[in-house]
């Protein structure tokens, strides 16, 4: 019935607060190693379509495919043991601030050897396997972090966004969900993690959901962009064939045309 | 602490390095101060003494520092090593075999331990107001067990880990060595300590990333309690004796310890041997006040100063170390 290469599929979800209808019957496909950019204006449910995915928020009714399976995310442990990460608009707030970049990438997937060769336990943790490691994937990576033994609160806030991305990246998932990762950031950083971003998409072979409210990075980064206006799904385009100015009519809708345009 | 900013690096790191043992450096100048002015200070009788009261605190501390770290604070340390000497006073009175009493007194302090994380952890209430439950309720159980009254003439096996000696030495003191290297290993180079120091820095990141905070947590009070009724059997092995009123207000000199050894009560940072160099240079302060025969009632002053200068020191350090904007 799936398409083999279709990773996620949103089937007719919605939800409701109280009176608003925040997600209405929303209908949508995450193929492998795709990147979507998921767009629209301010309360067109972009974030809570993204907290569904990421288990924060249980919908009303629909379902959730993964990998052609029915599954039901009730929490975000479970959406992380599925595979599914999400990063937030200031990632580094996901990270420990006074331990080093070695032990944040490897937050909660510490590396041990056994203390005694011969015995299996007790079990200490390997930091020199740590260490490299931890180097190597953020050179891989093109992070430009000194050293991994300095905590986090010594770098800058571009370079902690990027450690807590590659602590997601090494852990391999399937799909990341990133929510406006930028939009704490300076021109700059904003640059190097977008580049960081796509080559992520590109070379580790993970799916992407990027919210955004700025369509320039959008467009800069994605495979394909998917538009919500109310809470429901108004338009989808290949990111290369579409005009930036057909994104923004869907997005503003063709009444409210040029009174909402400084949203986007 | 605008001068901050115009430190080269290497200065910064240097400053932050003496900042981060700062204890122990306060804690060798001032007895090479007192070993020069202060006559009977630099004998053995003396640091023995010193290290022998420093010994009951010393192991408390140790269960202090383990909480904080993690971002917790435990208010019942002090009811559960008094619940745990009376526990085990009242049992080899009713002629328990003295192993078994001791199975006892540890397994007490467990049992609070656990109960303190079932309440943080399950019933969801704050770490203050867990603790302040079985600070109150413990201490009354204590009392109630034994109707206020002190047991006295412990059998002189029970009282060999507070009064014995091994070649002289105190066994207290090899204990309270022991004991910090012992944790200080726990804490640095198993997956349990990282998790306790995680949890501590940043509890969302820890749970977002998998890390499970209920046994964690759970685990941390439970070794608290556990620590607390070991040196409450400590305490009446010493003395020879045992009294609900035990260690009243220790939980505050213990706390006070930790934060003049730079463990920091918002958790994530901080060091047990760091914490020793506090419960130390406490401990000997209140020697050398007593050496000088100046009223007792005022090492309560000069800890409030200590415990300010402390403060100020470990915001100093934080700024050191920021990235510095622009």
């Amino acid at each position: 019935m799936q398409k083999d290469n279709v990773l996620l599929k949103l089937e007719h979800i919605s939800k409701s607060f109280g009176e608003v209808r925040a997600v209405k019957d929303v209908t949508m496909v995450i193929r492998n190693h795709e990147i979507v950019g998921l767009v629209g204006g301010n309360g067109a449910g972009k974030s809570t379509l993204i907290k569904i995915i990421a288990g924060l928020l249980r919908p009303d009714s629909g379902r959730i495919f993964l990998n052609g399976e029915e599954v039901t995310i009730e929490n975000p442990r479970k959406a992380f043991e599925l595979g599914i990460y999400t990063l937030h608009q200031r990632m580094e707030e996901m990270l420990a601030p006074h331990h080093s970049v070695s032990a944040n990438i490897f937050l909660g997937n510490e590396k041990t050897r056994p203390l005694f060769k011969i015995l299996p336990w007790p079990r200490v943790l390997d930091k020199r396997k740590m260490d490299s490691a931890a180097l190597e994937l953020l050179q891989s990576l093109s992070i430009n972090i000194d050293s991994v033994k300095r905590p986090i609160i010594s770098y800058s806030g571009g370079q902690r966004q990027a450690v807590a991305l590659a602590g997601v990246i090494h852990r391999q998932p399937k799909l990341l969900l990133l929510d406006e990762p930028t939009a704490a950031l300076g021109v700059k950083e904003k640059f190097h993690l977008l580049n960081l971003i796509k080559r992520i998409g590109k070379e580790e072979k993970i799916s992407i959901i990027l919210v955004s409210h700025n369509l320039e990075e959008v467009f800069e980064v994605v495979d394909r962009i998917v538009v919500l206006r109310n809470g429901e799904v108004v338009g989808e385009c290949e990111a290369c064939s579409a005009s930036k100015e057909d994104v923004v009519s869907m997005i503003v809708g063709a009444r409210g045309n040029g009174v909402s345009e400084k949203n986007v | 602490m605008e001068f901050v900013k115009t430190l080269g690096a290497r200065r910064r790191e240097i400053l932050s390095i003496v900042l981060q043992n700062v204890v122990w450096i306060v804690l060798c100048i001032f007895v090479i101060v007192n070993a020069l002015i202060t006559p009977r200070f630099f004998t053995i009788l003396n640091i023995r003494n010193i290290l022998i009261n420093a010994s009951v605190l010393g192991i408390v501390v140790i269960a202090q520092s383990l909480c904080l770290i993690s971002g917790h604070l435990d208010l019942s340390v002090e009811s559960t090593l008094a619940f745990g000497a009376v526990m085990g006073a009242l049992l080899l009175r009713n002629n328990l075999p003295v192993p078994l009493a001791i199975v006892s007194v540890l397994t007490s302090g467990i049992a609070v331990g656990f109960l303190n994380g079932v309440l943080i952890r399950k019933v969801g209430l704050n770490a203050f107001v867990a603790t302040l439950i079985t600070y109150i309720g413990v201490r009354g159980i204590a009392l109630g067990i034994v109707e206020g009254k002190t047991i006295w003439n412990l059998p002189a096996s029970y009282c060999y880990l507070g009064a014995g000696e091994i070649f002289n030495i105190p066994i207290q003191i090899l204990v309270l060595i022991f004991s910090y290297a012992f944790f200080h290993w726990i804490l640095t180079s198993t997956k349990f300590g990282r998790h306790i120091y995680l949890i501590g820095d940043n509890p969302v990141a820890a749970w977002a990333r998998g890390v499970n905070l209920d046994g964690v947590i759970v685990g941390v009070f439970v070794l608290s309690g556990f620590l607390s009724a070991f040196a409450g059997w400590m305490q009446s092995g010493r003395v020879n004796s045992a009294t609900p009123n035990f260690a009243i207000g220790m939980v505050f000199e213990a706390m006070a310890s930790a934060i003049i050894g730079g463990v920091s009560l918002r958790g994530g940072v901080g060091s047990l041997p760091m914490a020793l160099g506090g419960v130390l240079l406490l401990t000997s302060i209140n020697n050398v006040l007593n050496l000088h025969a100046v009223s007792p009632y005022w090492i309560q002053t000069i800890r409030a100063a200590m415990i300010l200068v402390a403060v100020l020191l470990d915001s100093f350090k934080r700024r050191l170390v920021r990235y510095a904007e622009g």
